[in-house]
This record gives structure tokens, C-alpha cells and sequence, in this order.
């Protein structure tokens, strides 16, 4: 009896502590969800969620292919159901074996593969390093697919660990500095749906382009052998499968020495190839690096729209994929709707359509008024602010000092007077803390609008405006109307 | 047959990789549980097999067939001397020329293996034309404590307080314990044969009390020691750079690592021994509680002190006095000629346990002569202290004075620390010495300067948070005769379970180990 009791009290203390160290290990991994630039922590989870056999495209590839192509776009113009399975620095070694975990769930169509990589780091066969590589890896469930993933990554680079792949934390660990509130929200940030993958901006480049031409030159340009091999095995399964391939070069300062490789490899394989660098795409397209892309490599929004739309019509056209509607995607578009909404938010200059456009449930909104700014006031932008709920108006009140939050459609505070005004306050159920000052001309002439101790207002003259969206955690955009103008100009 | 040595090859490749390791790894402790597992699945009579064949691989992989080689001959000639003994028990002379030889051996190996290098650099012969790192490279691992555990098993059969082992497989299965490889402590054959060599019941406390050290000494090692030494390396490491309070904060944190990391290792050693019921003596007694530095030596490095006072203070203090007792009789006043046989032996054991840890002048001076002197001094001025004391009517019984003289050993224990640590010569701790007290800059601790050497707030936070465990379990020691484990047992188990469980996610989370981060060996595993 005495040994049974002592082999159960072992048993329970090993279980409580397997469990405290398997939630420890959770807390400490590297995690990227729908909120962070790239998600690729909620982008697999979601893959996984995904009803099985109901994707007919799946993306891989890098940020190229992340910022390209736009499943839910995708599915609202051709009914094509996709998802983006790129991630920031994919190496084709993790897209291989991507593609074979997928496979276990999904029976896609066509398989795109962007194969920017492939030109890259010719020395170091995975060409990506390990934080990159495990924002791929850790997501992926435990099975002989990870095992056989993390076993070529250790033999290509010996640096890493295989026992770190199955205890994070002797990787992570040192995380414990960073550890924010989404690490302790594990399980509702997972449940968060996200845009299937691909990260969404509206910001311009300034730098400029120009497409070469296929007869600019025959040159090839060097590849990366083990980038090769495993874009080799890709096809050897997606053929073995009866997967078609498109192999993608987006918009990415290419050269025509890229171009012909990847043409003769195409064509040697037999599979379809598009280049966006190429002239006659890119004006086919009305590509402009200078508005569609967001930096040297990387499409913003209307780039992807521009990509997404012609790799569908190649679906459609010359791979006779067939559109379907999918209940799945049809919830995602609310979500997807929401992002493109604050982007929108974003490049709005005109105070009437932007008080309109901030009125959601979702958006806490908070206002400061530095200087003055009731001079420019119209009737009608006075009416839009009393239809988010704010009752003190700000006619005829000539430099007067005013701040006001709104949350969830609901005003919490409002103040207005000629003294320095402030009001502090927390939103989100107590998770971010907010302090707003606000001074006319002669009493401090300043405006400040601190969230979470960061400062966001633009701290000009007349209404200080900065949205933030809770589901998205963070603050969504910050402007300034010079409401003392007639012009009411947004500043931002 | 090619299959059968690609086998070999193969097994021999995973063999050394599991255990090119050390005793914080994840395979240090696969291995022990492997070991431990058969070692109780075999027979309770022969369960030291399974250990003398864990000895035998461990020095084998670590140190390759060479060494393995010379710790075999070593230990064979110290086992067959003390067998011979017992042959010519009626014939001293005989005796005395085989322990006269097989010590001369011995010793001469070790010291030929580990510190050549002190002979050479003090022939002034350039060090390329030597080879000695071509025959350090040929000492096993841990030849320090083995040689001297053997030395004293050799002594002890010759004094006749034990009997020699009859089998030389069981005598190296003692003489060779591996988790002693690493350091030590220093173990004595009587005190540890038969509980290695009888084999011993699983029994399950003991089992948990032997998880629960090892826990305690990677507390030690991963959250304390390896962090300090992120300072104490940036500090060091560009002594020319940091001035004044940089340096004194180097001092302190050096001294602090030193202990958590000896400390921590002995209490995985001892914690690992404990799994298979074996208990090995204590090596440390609270050091920073001392109150002298006399007293400080004898809680730090227990066995080693032990070993020296009685293999070489004892037998040699006799000798010293018949040979300078009458001249310094001639020569000094009464008291003088009474203290200086006992200062020579005492010169003679410091300048050992100096030139035990390296055959380098930093470590003779830094853990040897140094303390010498400070004793030597301090008896030499016991009058006068005394005399002081009673003029400042200092109540030598009160709490502040107690505190005082703990302060004052810990501080000449920590200044001590800079001279063992710079193998580059006396000079260079001279040099450090001036940085530390030639620049006043207490700005550093309050303008931020401190957190940019590579500890930044939060694990400045995490330092003292883990100190201050530290210290309350070693003030808890202090106030209660038993083991601070034993006080833990008689709590709650909701408590206790709590306790071991927050320790060992506390060390998973604050340690420093994993990525990008190398492991400081075990600083007496150089030794």
C-alpha cells in the first residue's frame, strides 16, 4: 500500500510539474499572431482549422509571397479558396516540408511557389536563419513531418539544436524580459481568426524601378543548390499528387538573370511560370513600385490587389480552376473587412468622412485639443461628433481646452473648459491605461494622448484625434484636424 | 566483421558525444538516469559493477585511451603498494621505500601532468619547446582528486587505519566514482567503500533528497553563478577600462561566483551520489558566515583542508619543529620560537593547496600564500588586536562585532579573488587593484552605467531576487541543526510541492543556459 501511495505521489508531482513546464514552454515561444505584422503563428493555427479538402491554392514562399497574394481577395473575385502559407524568409526547405504537412489536410489544385529565396545566400544552404526559421516550424503540430523538418534544418545548420525544437524554452527562455500581455493570452490570441497569412500595409516607397525586358539579356543568375533541390522535391510531390505549379517571382527589383533561370527551370520541369519584375506583366498590370510597393522588395495593398487579381485570372484561365463559395471565407471577409477599414482610416484627409468612419464598436477613440478649435468647426462636422455620442460642444468656444474618450460606441469621458484639462482612464477591461492632457492657447497650449505611457498625439493645433483598435491591440492611426481653419487639413 | 566495427565506431562516436558534457547539461543527467537505471535493476550485490563500468566510460570518453591508460597505472601501483603492506607488515624499511616510491610516482605524475608549466616558467624555458600542453592534455579528468583520495587511501593502508581492497576492479570502482570527476570533493576510501562497493536498497526519500540538491545546485550554478559572470567576464575581461566602483562591484560578484558555482557543482555531485544512496562528505559550511580567515578555510573546500592537515600538516609539523625549534629558541623570544615551526608547516600546507589548483603564481599566491600571510599576520599581531580591543571597550560578544569580523573575511576573501583569477601575473591584480581604489564613481549606480555591462535592470533584479534565497536558506541553515531539505520535508505537501516545483520553473525560466550561450565549466572542474 505504502509503495502504491508513493508511486501515485510521484506520478501526480511529475504530472503537475510536466504541465507547469509544458504551459512554461508555451509562454516562452516566439509568437507572431493576427495583430503583428507577420502572423504566422495564427496564420498556421488557422490553417489548421480550416475544413479538411476545402483549400484548392495554397501559397509558399517569403514575405514576397506574404505581401502578394491575398487569399481572401481571391475568394471575393474568383470564389478560389486558398491560403497563404509564406512566412518572412521561408526557406524552401520549411515550404517542402509545409507543403507536406498541409497535404495531410488539404488536396489543393495548384500549389504557388515564390522562389525568391532560391537566388539568395548561395553559401548557406537554408539561407534563413533559426528565428525565422522556427516562426515556420514551431506552429506546426508535433508528427513525423516536424521530426524529419527539424532534422534537416539541425543538418544543414549545425548551430541548431533538435532538442530545442521539443523544449522551446532552452531557446526561448531569455524571453522572459519580453513576455507582453499576448503571451499570457495564448489560447484566446490562437482562437483569433487571421487574414489566412499575409501581412497587409499601405505604406509607399519612393524609390523607383523599371522592368527589364525578356531580350534585355540571356544571362542566368547563380541559385542556391539546397534551395533548388528542395523546390525540385516540391514538384516531384506536388506531381506525385496531381498538383498543378505555378512558380511566382513577385515584384521584387528582379533582373533579367533571374528571369531566365527560372524560365529554363520551368520550362525544363514542366511547370507554369510568372514574373512580375518582367516589362510586359508589369505594365499589363499597371505596376508602379513607387505606389504599389512598400519598400525594395515588398508589395503594399495595391500591389497585392494588382498581383492577386492577375494570378487569378492564370487560375482560372489557364489552370481552369473553378470557383466555389465556401462559408468559411465568407466569415473571414468581415475580418478581412475590418483590417482594410483601419488601413483605409489611415489615408482619409476629409474630418467628415473620418468621423464617420471611426464610429465602430470596435474603436476606442480619443480626443485632445491643443491650441484651438472650434473657428473651422462646420455644422456638419459638429453633428458628426454628437453622432459618436459626444454631448459638450465646441462652438464658439474659442480656445478652450477639450479631451474626450470614447470606447465600444460609448463616451466615458468628455471635458470641456478653459482650464488645462485631463482625464486618465483605463480601456479593455483595465488592460491598457490612457491619460489625456489638453490645454488651450493661454492655458499650456498642449495636447497629449498617452496610451500603454506611449504619447500619440500629433500635439497640433485644434482636434487631436488617435484611434485604437481592441481588437487589433494597438493604435490604428493618429491625426490632427486643424479645426481653428476653415480648411480643417489632416495632419498626420 | 566491418559491420561489427562501423558499429564500433558509430557507438564509440555517441558514447563520446554524450559525454562531452557537463554537469548542467541535459546529458549529463540522460546518462545518470541511464546509469541509474541499471543500476538498480541489477542485483543489490552486484550494483558497484554497473558503477565501476559508468567510471571507466566516463574517463574513457572524456579523456580518450591515453588517459585512461595512465589513471589505470596510477591507481594500480597505489592499489598494489597498499597491497604489498600487508606482505611485509613486520618489515618497515621495505614499507617505507614502497610508499616512498609509489608517493614519488604519483605525485610526480600529477604534478608533471598538471603543473609542469610552473617548472618551466620558472626555468624561464619558452613554453613551445616544452610540450606541456601536450602532457596536460594527457591528464585524466580529475587527477586532482583522484590522486589525492588514492595518496590518502596509500597513507591510510600504511598507517594501518584501514585495511587495502583485496579486488583492484573495486577499488577503482571507489577510487574513481565518476560524478567525483568532475570536482570533487575529495573523498577517502574508509568513508565512502563500503557504501559504493555494498550496494545500496532504492530508497525512495533518500532518492527525492538527492533530486532536491541537484535542484538546489543548478539554482547555484544557472541563475547565480553563470549570471554574475556575465559581469565579472566584461569587467575582467578589460580590466584597463573600468574604474572605481566598476571594479569593486567585480570583486563582489567574482567572490559570489566562485562560491555558487563550486558550491552548486558539489551539491550536484553529492545530490547524484545521493541517487544511488550514497553520501559523500559535505564540502562547504556556510564560508561567508566565518568570522576569521582560519575558520574561513575550514568551511570552504572542507575536504580539501581536511586532506592537507591530516596527510601533510600533521605528519610534516612534528619534523619542522625538531629541525627549527631550538634555533629559533636561540634566535626568537619564547612565543616567536613556539609560532614560527608552526607558521613554516603551515607555509608549506597554504603553498599546496596554492599549487593544487594550477601551477600558475596567481593561484599559489591567491588561494595559498595570501591566506598565509593574513593568518601569520594576524597571529602575529593577536597582542596588539587584543590590547585594542579592550581600549575601545569593544564587547567582542555583541551582534555588530560578529558582524564586523564576518564583513572583514568576506571582504579579504573577496579581495583575495582578483589575485587568483589573473594567470597573467601578480602584476595585473596589482593593476586592478589600483582601478578599483584609484576612481570614486557612484554616479554608475544611479545614472544607469551599470546595466551596460551586460546585466541590464531586469537581470540585475532577477540577481538579487536569487541572492536574497540565497541568503535566507543559508541564514536558515545557520539557525537549525538540520538540513535545510529536512525542514522543507516536515512542511505541507502543498507547500513542499510548491516550493520544488516553483524552484525548478524558476531556474528553467531565469537560468542562463540554451542559445547563443556557452557554459562556463565549473570553475574547480579545472583543477
Amino acid at each position: 500500500m505504502k509503495i502504491l501511495k508513493k508511486i501515485f505521489t510521484t506520478i501526480l508531482f511529475l504530472g503537475i510539474l510536466g504541465f507547469s513546464f509544458f504551459k512554461l514552454n508555451q509562454l516562452f515561444l516566439n509568437k507572431n499572431f493576427y495583430n503583428q505584422g507577420y502572423p504566422t503563428t495564427s496564420c498556421y493555427a488557422n490553417f489548421y482549422r480550416m475544413e479538411k479538402n476545402s483549400v484548392d491554392v495554397l501559397f509558399f514562399g517569403t514575405s514576397h509571397s506574404v505581401c502578394s497574394f491575398y487569399p481572401q481577395e481571391l475568394y471575393n473575385k474568383y470564389n478560389i479558396t486558398s491560403f497563404n502559407l509564406g512566412c518572412e524568409q521561408q526557406s524552401l526547405v520549411i515550404s517542402y516540408y509545409w507543403l507536406l504537412e498541409a497535404l495531410k489536410y488539404q488536396k489543393p489544385k495548384v500549389v504557388v511557389i515564390e522562389p525568391y529565396l532560391i537566388f539568395r545566400a548561395k553559401s548557406s544552404p537554408l539561407v534563413t536563419g533559426e528565428g525565422l526559421i522556427r516562426k515556420s516550424i514551431d506552429p506546426m503540430k508535433f508528427s513525423k513531418t516536424k521530426f524529419a523538418a527539424v532534422k534537416d534544418i539541425c543538418a544543414f545548420d549545425k548551430k541548431q539544436r533538435f532538442v530545442s525544437y521539443l523544449i522551446p524554452s532552452i531557446r526561448f527562455h531569455n524571453r522572459w524580459k519580453y513576455l507582453n500581455e499576448d503571451d499570457f493570452s495564448y489560447t484566446e490570441m490562437i482562437a483569433h481568426e487571421d487574414a489566412m497569412g499575409i501581412r497587409i500595409t499601405n505604406a509607399t516607397s519612393k524609390k523607383s524601378y523599371n522592368p527589364f525586358n525578356i531580350s534585355d539579356s540571356d544571362k542566368t543568375a547563380d541559385v542556391n543548390q539546397t534551395q533548388k533541390e528542395y523546390i525540385d522535391k516540391i514538384i516531384d510531390v506536388c506531381k506525385k499528387n496531381g498538383i498543378k505549379i505555378l512558380i511566382a517571382l513577385a515584384p521584387c527589383f528582379g533582373d533579367v538573370s533571374m528571369y531566365n533561370t527560372l524560365s529554363d527551370y520551368s520550362k525544363e520541369r514542366d511547370v507554369h511560370f510568372v514574373d512580375f519584375n518582367e516589362y510586359s506583366i508589369y505594365t499589363s498590370i499597371n505596376y508602379n513600385v513607387k505606389l504599389d510597393n512598400y519598400n525594395d522588395g515588398h508589395t503594399n495593398r495595391n500591389g497585392a490587389l494588382k498581383i492577386t487579381d492577375y494570378i487569378g485570372k492564370i487560375l482560372v484561365e489557364d489552370f481552369g480552376l473553378q470557383g466555389h463559395t465556401d462559408e468559411q471565407y465568407e466569415l473571414r471577409n468581415a475580418y478581412y473587412k475590418r483590417i482594410n477599414e483601419n488601413f483605409d482610416l489611415t489615408e482619409i484627409t476629409d474630418i467628415n468622412t473620418y468621423l464617420e468612419k471611426i464610429n465602430r464598436e470596435r474603436y476606442s477613440i480619443f480626443i485632445s485639443v491643443k491650441d484651438e478649435a472650434s473657428k473651422g468647426l462646420s455644422d456638419n462636422v459638429l453633428r458628426k461628433l454628437s453622432a459618436l455620442g459626444l454631448r459638450k460642444s465646441l462652438k464658439d468656444r474659442y480656445r478652450s481646452s477639450y479631451c474626450a474618450v470614447i470606447n465600444g460606441g460609448k463616451v466615458i469621458e468628455e471635458k470641456l473648459g478653459d482650464k488645462k484639462l485631463s482625464c486618465t482612464g483605463s480601456i479593455r477591461n483595465g488592460k491598457s491605461i490612457y491619460k489625456i492632457e489638453s490645454a488651450g492657447y493661454l492655458v499650456g497650449n498642449a495636447s497629449q494622448i498617452i496610451i500603454d505611457g506611449k504619447n500619440h498625439s500629433k500635439n497640433r493645433r485644434g482636434l487631436n484625434i488617435v484611434v485604437y483598435d481592441n481588437e487589433q491591440k494597438k493604435v490604428i492611426d493618429s491625426v490632427c484636424f486643424d479645426t481653428c481653419d476653415k480648411k480643417v487639413k489632416a495632419y498626420r | 566483421m566491418e559491420n561489427i566495427l562501423n558499429f564500433i565506431s558509430v557507438a564509440n562516436e555517441f558514447i563520446f558525444r554524450f559525454f562531452t558534457l557537463n554537469l548542467t547539461s541535459l546529458k549529463f543527467f540522460a546518462i545518470l538516469s541511464g546509469i541509474l537505471i541499471v543500476y538498480y535493476i541489477f542485483p543489490k550485490k552486484y550494483r558497484w559493477i554497473v558503477i565501476f563500468c559508468a567510471n571507466i566510460i566516463f574517463v574513457y570518453t572524456i579523456s580518450r585511451k591515453k588517459c585512461l591508460v595512465i589513471m589505470i597505472t596510477m591507481l594500480f601501483s597505489i592499489w598494489f603498494s597498499a597491497r604489498l603492506f600487508e606482505k611485509f607488515t613486520e618489515r618497515q624499511r621495505i614499507k617505507k621505500l614502497i610508499l616512498i616510491l609509489t608517493l614519488c610516482f604519483n605525485a610526480g605524475l600529477l604534478v608533471f601532468l598538471k603543473d609542469a608549466v610552473f617548472f618551466t616558467n620558472l626555468l624561464r624555458i619558452p613554453v613551445e619547446k616544452t610540450h606541456v600542453s601536450f602532457f596536460q592534455r594527457l591528464a585524466p579528468i580529475g587527477i586532482s582528486y583522484w590522486c589525492l583520495s588514492s595518496i590518502s587511501y596509500l597513507l591510510d593502508c600504511y598507517w594501518g587505519t584501514i585495511t587495502a581492497e583485496r579486488n583492484f576492479a573495486k577499488y577503482v570502482t571507489v577510487a574513481g566514482f565518476f560524478p567525483l570527476l568532475v570536482s570533487g570533493p575529495l573523498v577517502r576510501f574508509g568513508d565512502t567503500a563500503n557504501q559504493i562497493l555494498e550496494g545500496n536498497k532504492f530508497d525512495y526519500d533518500g532518492f527525492c533528497t538527492g533530486i532536491q540538491r541537484i535542484v538546489w545546485g543548478m539554482f547555484k550554478k544557472l541563475v547565480i553563478a553563470e549570471r554574475v559572470a556575465i559581469y565579472v567576464n566584461t569587467v575582467y575581461g578589460n580590466f584597463d577600462a573600468y574604474k572605481g566602483l566598476y571594479v569593486w562591484l567585480a570583486f563582489l560578484f567574482f567572490a559570489i561566483q566562485l562560491y555558487s558555482d563550486f558550491s552548486g557543482c558539489i551539491d550536484i555531485v553529492l545530490g547524484a551520489a545521493e541517487l544511488f544512496g550514497i553520501k559523500l562528505p559535505e564540502n562547504f559550511d556556510l564560508p561567508f558566515s566565518s568570522k576569521s580567515v582560519s575558520e574561513f578555510w575550514r568551511r570552504w573546500h572542507i575536504t580539501l583542508g581536511a586532506w592537507l592537515r591530516d596527510y601533510v600538516l600533521y605528519p610534516l609539523f612534528p619534523v619542522c619543529q625538531k629541525r627549527l625549534g631550538k634555533l629559533c629558541k636561540r634566535l626568537f623570544s619564547n612565543r616567536l620560537a613556539k609560532k614560527i615551526p608552526v607558521w613554516c608547516t603551515l607555509f608549506i600546507s597554504w603553498f599546496l593547496i596554492g599549487f593544487w589548483h594550477g601551477g600558475y603564481w596567481n593561484f599559489i599566491i591567491g588561494s595559498g600564500l595570501y591566506y598565509w600571510a593574513l593568518i601569520v599576520l594576524g597571529e602575529l599581531f593577536e597582542p596588539l588586536f587584543k590590547k585594542m580591543i579592550s581600549i575601545l571597550h569593544i564587547n567582542t560578544e555583541s551582534f555588530s562585532w560578529r558582524l564586523f569580523q564576518r564583513v572583514r573575511t568576506f571582504i579579504i576573501f573577496m579581495m583575495g579573488t582578483s589575485l587568483f583569477r589573473f594567470r597573467e601575473g601578480f602584476l595585473t591584480s596589482l593593476k586592478m587593484y589600483k582601478s578599483a581604489f584609484g576612481v570614486w564613481n557612484p554616479w554608475i549606480f544611479f545614472d544607469g552605467s551599470i546595466f551596460k555591462l551586460g546585466l541590464d535592470a531586469k537581470e540585475f533584479n532577477v540577481l538579487i531576487f536569487a541572492l536574497s534565497i540565497l541568503l535566507i536558506v543559508s541564514y536558515i541553515k545557520m539557525k537549525t541543526e538540520n538540513s535545510i531539505r529536512a525542514e522543507i520535508a516536515k512542511q505541507g505537501v502543498v507547500f513542499r510541492w510548491a516550493l520544488w516545483i516553483g524552484l525548478i520553473l524558476f531556474i528553467v525560466t531565469f537560468g542562463i543556459y540554451g542559445f547563443g550561450f556557452n557554459p562556463q565549466d565549473f570553475i574547480y572542474g579545472g583543477f
